[in-house]
């Protein structure tokens, strides 16, 4: 074992101890008051040889302070406001993915080993990932090194290394979360290079609408309270399978249920939205023909009602292609 | 959320995928989802993330997809599957080609030729001939088992079946008929001939066996018989050619007759050999023949280009063939009229007041000597109103029984040939007597008159010496000529390539 490496139990570890890798870490730990108080150091030293943590460079009093810095942030998953117990912080614990967590605070505390470890573990898989994102090997290639830089860590203001791996929180598996950062740096970069195009490559702008006649005033504001009704499920759906075009299994396989399950649930909230969609119409003084006719309405008029409705952010990270029609439509 | 990438109210990467994982707790997940279903940027990333993950692993699964498939293309060689069939096939035609291989060269050492197999398999199909046989007697059945008695050491039996195998009686035949033409001693002739035609209608005298046994057989029941041979000498009017063969050329040697029968390789005995310089011919008695190019000293089998057995084998000349045969009866001139006198004995049902006790036999052949089949012969008295039709058989003989004896003329009609008509045949009761006819080439209205000279044939020698008056159409060149057990004739010139006649 290395020397620099903290050994179990030793909780007099000096924080020059832990920065003696090249890499200056700027994780502030402080070994006698970082610790949760609610966990005994027999049970941070089990967590701490569950993560492996000396393979990865941190010593047990070291991986308590990563624990309690990572249960405080997420309230040890409990909603906000809910103090947890002991045994509920107990249970955070245990279900986080140790190994990975303490492989990812040790490269975010510059530990060589780590790195070493982390490499050897992850780099093929993220050159795989960032191929996969960016469709194209050397885009990969760039995408993939230049995340290894913004791993290894920028200097802030103050002149401390801040790595990203320090946000991850172990619930979910580094990879997954190397794979999201990369689609974070791809969509940045993407950004940028947008916003570096021409002018002149870029759509003129639209022309200023023209007032909307009460028809469409009416159908607009029915619309808002019947897409406000819905819960977020729900609203996910509407925005994914409608507006981001997404197809019934890309939806499928991100909310981990099967297509038909999805295609079922969109169906059924197609039509209890037109249903409420005639309800809130009705509501406003439309009769039933009338609301009939109302959702028969040139749905280009609508779109900018259900866009400003389902989407409140405004920054798109890819261009709208396709104007898409409204569920009522379909 | 994070404070570091993401600020504001977006999710950050830890957040983002744990909600694609599902480790988000129930509350942050919610307020996960409803950040998604209103933030179209995160709703890209979470998707791009989503669709990279399954890219992964679909390259990974294709990968582990491969790994077996590429294993199993090592795995499955040349030796698996289907080839294992095509090599197990390849071996057992190996095999059947060597089993092949050494039963023809056991064949060949045994003696079991190729063509001998062949005559072999023809000759079981032959249903077997139903035959009488004298207690005591061995039954010669045709093929293997007849070849296997006559290579025993059998005694003479005197009687022998007149519906003996047809080999038999066709090889009898020609072996009297070359014995007559080499003009033997008339002794000989009367000490080989057969019983009279009384005793043959009781058929017990006209088979002649094939081998040792036949001479003895033969020469037996002539002793019991005494039967003298008449025949006479043919003249041929001068309107027409005028046929004869001068036998004396062809004479051949009485010693030859008694040499010892050629080793043939299926180790059967010879019944009938031919030769021609240093080439000869041999067919056992099994039916197949055999070639020999250094006279004699080594056979080689002929395979056969007739159906049936080859039964005789001659050379055709000019005149006559020339037949040599080993230990058969030889110039047992009643043996050919005995098969067919036997044949024709039930067909034929002379009137009661002419029943007697003589006999007129012959053959009837063409110019150069080729046996005529269903010749029609008609027999007429001349001082009576009796006729007696009969057909030559298959060796082209024939035979007339019960005759009165007394002065007949003989009529002879052929397709194909100009009738001949031979007039002042003696017939006496004593003796058979020897009418053989050789009909021209030439239409049936063509008339051909044969007048006998001599009325009886001496006892001690044949006068048979004859001449050639100018070259007779279809005389054929000199040819080895083969009999079948079928009566097809087959002509070669070297002895291995035979055509039909």
């Amino acid at each position: 074992m290395d020397s620099a490496i903290p050994q179990p139990g030793d909780l007099s570890l000096p924080l020059e101890s832990a920065t003696l890798s090249p890499v200056v870490s700027t994780i502030e730990i402080n070994p006698t008051a970082a610790v949760d108080a609610a966990i005994s150091e027999e049970l941070v030293e089990k967590l701490w040889r569950t993560a492996e943590g000396s393979a990865c460079g941190i010593g047990p009093q070291e991986f308590a302070v990563i624990l309690d810095r990572v249960g405080r942030r997420c309230n040890h998953g409990l909603p906000a406001g809910i103090d947890p117990s002991p045994s509920q912080r107990m249970e955070f614990y245990s279900a986080l993915r140790l190994p990975e967590l303490a492989l990812a605070h040790a490269c975010a505390m510059g530990r060589e080993i780590g790195w070493e470890r982390f490499l050897s573990l992850y780099r093929t898989p993220v050159a795989k990932a960032a191929v996969a994102i960016t469709r194209s090997s050397t885009l990969g290639k760039e995408l993939a090194d230049s995340l290894y830089a913004e791993l290894f860590g920028l200097k802030n203001s103050e002149g401390q290394r801040i790595s990203p791996l320090a946000s991850y929180s172990g619930r979910g598996s580094l990879m997954g979360w190397l794979r999201t950062t990369l689609v974070q740096r791809h969509i940045d970069f993407h950004r940028r290079t947008r916003r570096e195009e021409p002018l002149e490559d870029l759509d003129p702008p639209a022309l200023p609408l023209e007032p909307p006649t009460q028809e469409v005033d009416l159908l607009g504001r029915a619309v808002a309270r019947t897409l406000k009704a819905l819960d977020a499920t729900d609203c996910f759906l509407l925005s994914s399978y409608f507006l981001d075009r997404r197809t019934l299994i890309e939806i499928a396989r991100l909310l981990k249920v099967h297509e038909a399950t999805i295609s079922r649930r969109l169906k059924r909230l197609v039509r209890e939205t037109r249903k409420h969609l005639v309800e809130n119409l009705r509501a406003e003084g439309l009769s039933e023909r009338q609301s009939e006719e109302a959702l028969g309405a040139d749905p280009r008029d609508l779109e900018i009602n259900l866009r400003s409705l389902l989407q409140k952010s405004s920054s798109a990270a890819f261009p709208v292609q396709v104007e898409p029609a409204g569920p009522e439509q379909k | 959320m994070s404070e570091l990438f993401q600020p504001g109210q977006h999710p950050d990467a830890d957040q983002l995928s744990a909600f694609a994982e599902q480790a988000l707790p129930a509350h942050e997940r919610q307020s996960v989802l409803e950040h998604l279903a209103h933030c179209v940027a995160c709703r890209e990333i979470a998707y791009l993330a989503g669709e990279a993950e399954f890219e992964e692993l679909a390259a990974a699964g294709a990968a582990a997809a491969q790994v077996p498939s590429a294993r199993k293309s090592r795995i499955s060689g040349w030796f698996s599957g289907w080839n294992l069939a095509w090599a197990a096939g390849a071996a057992v035609a190996c095999l059947i080609i060597l089993a092949v291989e050494l039963h023809l060269f056991t064949a060949l050492k045994s003696g079991e030729t190729p063509s001998t197999v062949a005559s072999g398999l023809a000759t079981s199909k032959t249903p077997p001939v139903a035959r009488r046989t004298t207690p005591g007697q061995e039954p010669i059945m045709p093929g293997g088992k007849a070849t296997q008695g006559t290579k025993k050491s059998v005694t003479p039996r005197p009687d022998v079946d007149v519906d003996a195998a047809p080999v038999t009686s066709a090889l009898n035949s020609e072996v009297v008929d070359s014995a007559i033409l080499t003009g033997r001693d008339a002794a000989e002739l009367v000490k080989m001939a057969p019983a009279p035609a009384a005793s043959a209608g009781k058929s017990s005298s006209a088979g002649i066996p094939v081998g040792s046994q036949s001479a003895g057989a033969a020469s037996r029941s002539s002793a019991s018989t005494g039967t003298v041979v008449s025949g006479a000498d043919a003249e041929v009017p001068a309107d027409t050619a005028e046929i004869s063969a001068t036998l004396n050329n062809e004479l051949v040697d009485t010693a030859k007759l008694s040499q010892k029968p050629p080793k043939l390789p299926s180790h059967f005995a010879a019944v009938s050999t031919v030769s021609k310089g240093r080439v000869e011919l041999a067919i056992d008695s099994a039916g197949s023949l055999f070639a020999s190019k250094d006279a004699g000293k080594h056979w080689t089998a002929v395979s056969p280009q007739w159906t049936g057995r080859a039964v005789q084998v001659a050379f055709v000349t000019a005149s006559r063939p020339e037949v040599r045969a080993y230990n058969a009866a030889p110039l047992n001139r009643a043996a050919i009229a005995a098969p067919a006198l036997a044949d024709k004995m039930q067909s034929e049902t002379p009137s009661a007041a002419s029943i007697g006790n003589s006999t007129v036999s012959g053959i009837v052949t063409d110019q150069t000597g080729a046996r005529i089949s269903g010749a029609k012969v008609t027999l007429a008295r001349i001082d009576s109103a009796e006729r007696r039709d009969v057909t030559t058989n298959q060796n082209g003989s024939y035979a007339i029984d019960r005759l009165v004896p007394g002065e007949y003329a003989l009529e002879v009609t052929a397709k194909g040939f100009a009738p001949s008509r031979q007039t002042g045949i003696e017939v006496s009761a004593s003796q058979p007597t020897i009418a053989d006819v050789a009909l021209r080439v030439g239409s049936e209205a063509a008339a051909v008159t044969v007048v006998s000279e001599g009325s009886t044939v001496e006892t001690k020698s044949i006068p048979v010496s004859t001449s050639i008056k100018g070259e007779p159409a279809g005389i054929r060149a000199a040819v080895f000529q083969l009999t079948t057990d079928s009566g097809a004739i087959w002509t070669s010139s070297d002895g291995r390539h035979w055509k039909s006649k």
